[in-house]
């Protein structure tokens, strides 16, 4: 049913999406460096800085976004497309508002290892994997909203790995939650259009489990890599 | 949804596999993931980034060096707090730099109350340097920055920012502009910071509470 032209298409996006992911493995925790020496130059409330951080955090952050095209792939409705985003930042935005103000700073590898597992769940969930093995689902919708809160841990320990200085400290992140969502907003765009017309082409649902296969595979890196950089960080 | 993840199974929408033969279709897709992903961190994620080479391959690829290379921002990341700029910093072996105005020396002594800060900053043209050294008689917090000229007021580029009792080093200015400490009294006593320097600036100034003072400095 793949003309050759189509598969050639195929294979360069696939191709391009591999870069983009060693690229963003190549940056490593988000914010590089350069950003977070500026930030820590930075004294009193930053409104644009900080809103262009947040946004850079979740375009380039592919934890998220591979968990975000897990929860989408087959949201075929714009109202559940917002429903489940919205539980998303809703989730993530308690947990990074209150990580950072109530100083609570949890382990960025576990939280990252869990980040990761939140893809595999997403993928597993997308073939049907729960029903056909258990006979029984999580409530997708807890399960983001669950998810969301240990996104938005990931997105505080981010924040705290800079030395935030308190004047100006509550401006400073809201600034960078609400320029995450601009960054979510912006990503989730691209992904829809992406996925609203691959959904058009004949091979989809055949594609879909490999798809969602890859997406476990990409989310058991993850978890891999958090987990052995944690045991390592615990000699 | 569910009916189309039904479909999803077969790649068909007319036909559906046994229950049996899905499952071994997901379990297979899931030991795939995991085998692929175990494979991909054995051999390479893991040398790259950590420099543990179970099998061999990442010292084969040169993986190694990668993750040798990132090591010291690493290890201080894994320790939670920001890596310190010295050691991101290239190291120029046997690097000459001729400086232009006459070198200089500076020792200043700076009482601050509790909480109180204060700013002292050389003037410095571009690859200026000089050593220093201070010390402060209980806990205060430093930021080492610049600020380049002709950059907007409040602007300043950070090189160590930390907290501690005490710091030394060389610096070599990477703009034109005004270069120092800011310190800050960390505990509830009067604490007293001592900074001797020796280099080719022109000047120095303290920031205060009460404003800016120009600080004479002797020619060596």
């Amino acid at each position: 049913m793949l003309t050759p032209r189509r598969r050639q298409l195929l294979i360069g996006g696939l191709a391009l999406v591999a870069l983009a992911l060693l690229d963003g493995v190549a940056e490593a925790h988000g914010v590089s460096r350069r950003d977070a020496s500026f930030v820590e130059s930075i004294r009193g409330a930053a409104i644009g800085p900080f809103l262009y951080l947040g946004a850079k955090h979740m375009v380039t952050g592919y934890d998220h976004l591979l968990f975000l095209v897990g929860v989408i792939f087959f949201l075929y409705r714009l109202k559940d497309v917002l429903l489940y985003v919205s539980l998303f930042t809703v989730g993530h935005s308690l947990t990074l508002l209150g990580g950072v103000l109530g100083g609570i700073h949890a382990n960025a590898y576990i939280i990252d290892a869990i980040i990761g597992l939140s893809v595999v769940y997403k993928g597993f969930e997308n073939i049907n994997g729960f029903q056909s093995f258990f006979g029984w689902a999580p409530n997708t919708r807890v399960a983001v909203l669950i998810f969301g809160l240990f996104h938005g841990f990931g997105l505080a320990t981010k924040l705290q790995e800079l030395a935030l200085t308190k004047e100006g400290l509550v401006t400073n992140i809201v600034s960078f939650n609400v320029g995450v969502e601009m960054g979510q907003m912006l990503a989730l765009t691209f992904v829809l259009i992406g996925l609203t017309w691959w959904r058009t082409r004949p091979g989809f649902l055949r594609h879909a489990f490999m798809t969602n296969t890859l997406l476990m595979t990409g989310g058991f890196l993850l978890v891999g890599y958090q987990l052995s950089g944690y045991m390592l960080s615990q000699q | 949804m569910s009916d189309v993840v039904i479909d999803v199974m077969t790649g068909d929408p007319t036909a559906r596999l046994a229950l049996a033969e899905q499952r071994a279709r997901i379990a297979l897709a899931a030991a795939g993931a995991m085998l692929v992903a175990g494979v991909l961190l054995m051999t390479t994620i893991l040398p790259a980034e950590y420099g543990v080479d179970p099998l061999g391959t990442g010292r084969a690829l040169g993986l190694t060096s990668l993750a040798q290379a990132n090591a010291p921002a690493a290890a201080a990341g894994a320790a939670g707090e920001a890596a310190s700029p010295e050691s991101l910093e290239p190291v120029r072996p046997g690097a000459n730099t001729p400086q232009t105005v006459p070198l200089k020396q500076d020792t200043v002594t700076f009482t601050l109350g509790p909480g109180e800060g204060l700013e002292y900053k050389y003037r410095m043209e571009k690859g200026a340097g000089f050593v220093y050294k201070w010390t402060a008689t209980g806990l205060v917090g430093f930021d080492f920055h610049g600020e380049p000229q002709g950059a907007p007021k409040g602007y300043a580029e950070s090189y160590q920012m930390a907290e501690g009792q005490s710091a030394s080093g060389t610096f070599f200015a990477p703009t034109p502009g005004i270069h120092g400490w800011f310190w800050e009294n960390k505990t509830n006593d009067l604490v007293t910071v001592t900074l001797t320097s020796s280099g080719f600036y022109a000047s120095a100034t303290e920031f205060s509470a009460d404003g800016e003072k120009p600080h004479e400095l002797p020619s060596r």
